[in-house]
């Protein structure tokens, strides 16, 4: 057996942006950033003249660097998981329905390298967006809002990385168990939904990983965090990849 | 020297049982032919061979290991990676493979003027012809000079120029390693096999060298040729109540045993004149892979 991990994610890498997967993922990213701060910002005037086409008066309380970060928050833990699970669900199920994971499997290579190889370039993938989308947020915010926490909104960019990656780590790993894209996908989609509504209730909520969400605001106010949330991501993270590890080494072609 | 030992393998789908304690021999530096027909059990032993599934029980060995690095695989509907070219592609094979750079080179430079995709080799593969696939199968299967190729029906889907090219390829391979090919299309195996051997609803029927297969099991046969189909088609009706065993070859020419048609001469002569069939022409001809094939399947299907 060779360190075939190196090899491996440049394959993916290089099919990330041969599929244009890469670039949509970055395009995403950039105009979420430009967008949070710049949508934040010229509300009020956007409110004024719908107002004033329908002669209703409508008032807003001033808008600050929390409103920006609360939509750039809200556009990636909900549009941007979306698109996550588009991306990454057929990463491994796509491959076994086109037949190209035989190519793989019948080399001197485990399971295990393919799928980390597949979930370490996903990670590269949404570093490089969020870390765009952050520096992008961060210049707009800091340009419109006065008194805009810098470092501790990079800070709460890497919980938002923390979110992300369970959403990517979990479509792939459920990518790895079943056969078509579509289902790894829908499958995914549906766990997303599970914890959303379990984070909206209280006491057991607060061990949903989607709890991070909140908890990137707490970040940016300087506010105390909890660390229940973050348990329950490392939980799903590692439950994902030991079940997708596990079904994908009995995983036969049946074409 | 045995390159391939494969010991009582069996391979179970639920209710399906696709291999029932397949045991076979294959010797180093052969070109082996895999015959059966549809649904007999050769893919199923060629991807347990390639590590792609597990047997249910049984074993095998290939140069006494049972190493993936001592193999190279071609599937029956190869598919790559359709945004690499060629040379991306055996590159990445060789990398997976652990060769150097240098090797790999070296190596894709061979094949690609031995698989004759040279021109293509910066295409991306998406763009091929189904016989610039194969090709390319064929050219990452050997790029490590593994001890033992596995082609899974490699000419099966090709028109008869891309047939007739994937087999000269195939033939020259034996001076660099042992194949094992699968087929049901017997023509393809009697013209570059070695040694062969049939399996029929997942059991081993035989496995002999070509030449003995052909000297040993096959009869000379006497092939009547007629006018019209029809009169092919009542001969063939008539002889067979004679409990003679008749082979209907093209639609106007039957197939009989030469030794059939030397002890009841007169018997098939009577019965042609009786009934006006008038032949145009008789020709003995030699036995051929899909005449012992035939017998065995058939004798099979009566056991």
């Amino acid at each position: 057996m060779h360190n075939n991990i190196g090899i491996l994610l440049w394959k993916e890498m290089t099919e990330g942006l041969r599929s244009y997967r890469i670039l949509i993922w970055v395009m995403v990213c950039l105009f979420f950033g430009i967008l949070s701060p710049l949508s934040a910002y010229y509300m009020p005037d956007i409110l004024a003249m719908i107002g004033s086409t329908q002669n209703i008066a409508l008032t807003l309380s001033e808008v600050t660097y929390r409103d920006a970060v609360d939509q750039y928050v809200k556009n990636f833990t909900q549009i941007g998981s979306i698109i996550m699970i588009f991306l990454a669900m057929g990463s491994v199920a796509g491959e076994k329905a086109d037949g190209s994971l035989q190519f793989l499997m019948v080399r001197p290579i485990s399971f295990h390298v393919i799928l980390f190889a597949k979930i370490i370039a996903l990670m590269a993938m949404v570093v490089l967006g969020i870390g765009i989308a952050a520096l992008v947020c961060a210049l707009y915010t800091q340009y419109l809002f006065p008194g805009f926490p810098l470092t501790l909104f990079i800070q709460s960019n890497l919980i938002l990385l923390l979110y992300l990656l369970v959403i990517g780590v979990m479509t792939t790993s459920l990518s790895a168990m079943v056969s078509r894209p579509v289902t790894a996908g829908l499958a995914s989609l549906g766990l997303w939904l599970v914890f959303s509504m379990l984070g909206s209730l209280g006491g057991a909520g607060w061990y949903s990983f989607t709890r991070l969400a909140s908890e990137i605001i707490q970040v940016v106010e300087g506010f105390p965090i909890s660390l229940k949330p973050f348990s329950s991501a490392i939980l799903v993270i590692l439950g994902s990849i030991g079940g997708g590890l596990c079904v994908l080494s009995r995983w036969e072609p049946s074409h | 020297m045995a390159m391939i030992e494969i010991n009582s393998i069996t391979k179970h789908y639920r209710t399906i049982e696709a291999l029932k304690g397949v045991s076979l021999c294959v010797q180093e530096g052969t070109i082996f032919g895999f015959l059966g027909p549809n649904g007999a059990g050769k893919t199923t032993l060629i991807r347990i061979l390639a590590h792609l599934i597990e047997p249910t029980s049984g074993s095998f060995s290939i140069d006494g290991k049972d190493l993936k690095q001592h193999i190279g695989y071609l599937a029956q509907q190869p598919a790559f990676y359709p945004w690499m070219t060629a040379r991306e592609l055996l590159r990445f094979s060789g990398k997976l493979y652990g060769l150097t750079s240098l090797e790999t080179e070296k190596r894709i430079h061979e094949l690609l003027s031995l698989c004759g995709i040279q021109a293509a080799a910066d295409r991306r593969v998406g763009t091929y012809s189904g016989g610039m696939i194969q090709r390319l199968g064929i050219a990452q299967a050997i790029l490590h000079k593994p001890k033992v190729v596995l082609l899974d029906e490699p000419a099966s889907a090709l028109d008869p120029i891309g047939r007739k090219e994937i087999l000269t390829l195939i033939s020259r391979l034996h001076e660099e390693t042992t194949v094992f090919m699968s087929s049901h299309i017997l023509e393809d195996i009697q013209r570059v096999c070695d040694e062969v051997a049939i399996i029929a609803d997942g059991s081993i029927v035989l496995q002999q060298d070509m030449d003995t297969l052909l000297r040993s099991h096959a009869q000379p046969l006497i092939s009547l040729e007629f006018d019209h189909p029809s009169d092919a088609l009542l001969c063939q009706t008539l002889l067979s109540k004679l409990s003679i065993e008749v082979a209907r070859e093209a639609h106007n020419r039957i197939v009989i045993a030469e030794t059939e048609y030397q002890n009841r001469y007169s018997q098939i002569m009577n019965t042609l004149n009786d009934h006006d069939l008038r032949l145009r022409s008789l020709n003995k001809q030699n036995a051929t892979l899909e005449d012992v094939f035939m017998h065995h399947i058939k004798e099979r299907s009566h056991a």
